[in-house]
């Protein structure tokens, strides 16, 4: 046996020699068991939260699908009356029906509104005068400003008002 | 390991997937500390590796053995750990931190030394770790060249080549230590 050979023999019984230190399975399947618990959790409460919500939404689904009916009688026993087609008489007084039957006055009472005659504009007045514009075009109106001299021949403020005040009174009195 | 557990497993079964694990556990762990060469490394890759193979039990169709099958996710496993070793390697050197001084402030003396165990585990890790994983599956494992090539994910000519380049390589090493 050669030397290499030997070597190899004696590092297989070292090598051989190592153990895992633990139990791995242990180490492994535990947090695998853990998830699990946690994922049968996760689905008891997503069935649970379905449940409840199929109970919240039970009542509007019945309500919009079935028709009432009284208790006792499958058959129903009022009916709803249409209200009838307005003709041209209806909506204008006096105006023949298309095929020539008057509607009668009984029936007329029964509409809520009776248009007595085509509505019209209202008349308004001409928006201005024919004398506003002479020229015949539009003139805005320029807003005009004191002129300099105007302005520095004016002494006080108060001359710019129209409307007296009292600052002079006060100053008298003082 | 007999069939019928494996089936049972494939069912999902737990028990079935208990038994599994007891029997491959130290099976992983010594192939991931021969080619990590870190206990605690070493189990933190067999946890990862009962996840992976808890998940793809279903895709076993019995081709080779189930022990050679689940070497080959203890393998991807380590490449994964090896690549991010060497990203976490890579920012230390940035940082101005060797791998090497962060293991000696981190001694334990309960770890076992795994480097010291033999002379050829010594000369084992200087080995590419292709070369190291057809020797460990050949020789300590007993795996055939097929069994070896389907843990290893490539030909059965390859893993024939590669435990040849590996011994060549240990008996250079070996007569010059001789």
């Amino acid at each position: 046996m050669s030397e290499l050979r030997k070597q190899l023999q004696a590092a297989k019984a070292t090598y051989r020699s190592m153990k895992y230190p633990g139990n791995l399975a242990a180490q492994v399947l535990l947090p695998a068991a853990v998830n699990h618990s946690w994922r049968w959790k996760l689905m008891t409460g997503a069935l649970a939260a379905a449940a409840a919500l199929a109970v919240i939404m039970w009542p509007r689904h019945t309500a919009t699908d079935t028709t009432p009916t009284i208790a006792g009688n499958t058959a129903p026993t009022q009916t709803i009356e249409l209200l009838p087609e307005l003709s041209p008489s209806q909506l204008v007084p006096g105006a023949p029906d298309i095929d020539g039957t008057e509607v009668s006055s009984a029936d007329d009472e029964t509409l809520s509104t009776v248009i007595d005659e085509i509505p019209s504009m209202p008349q308004i007045g001409p928006l201005w005068a024919a004398n506003d514009f002479p020229s015949g075009e539009y003139e805005p109106l320029v807003p005009s400003f004191p002129s300099f001299t105007e302005l520095t021949s004016i002494e006080t403020m108060d001359e710019l008002t129209d409307e007296p005040t009292d600052e002079p009174a006060k100053e008298s009195n003082q | 390991m007999d069939q019928i557990t494996i089936e049972r497993a494939r069912r999902g079964e737990r028990d079935a997937l208990a038994a599994l694990l007891t029997g491959l556990q130290d099976i992983w762990f010594r192939f991931c500390v021969s080619q990590l060469r870190d206990a605690d490394r070493a189990r933190d890759a067999v946890q990862e590796t009962a996840l992976r193979f808890m998940r793809q039990i279903g895709s076993f169709r019995g081709e080779s053995r189930i022990e050679s099958w689940s070497l080959g996710i203890a393998l991807n496993v380590i490449r994964e750990q090896r690549r991010d070793d060497r990203k976490l390697d890579l920012e230390k050197i940035a940082a101005g931190v060797s791998r090497r001084d962060d293991r000696a402030n981190d001694v334990d003396e309960s770890r076992p030394d795994i480097d010291e165990l033999s002379q050829l585990h010594a000369m084992l890790d200087e080995l590419p770790d292709r070369q190291r994983q057809a020797i460990v599956l050949r020789f300590f494992e007993d795996h055939s060249v097929e069994e070896t090539a389907a843990a290893m994910q490539c030909a059965a000519g390859t893993v024939k080549a590669t435990v040849h380049q590996a011994l060549r390589a240990l008996r250079t090493k070996l007569s010059a230590i001789q």
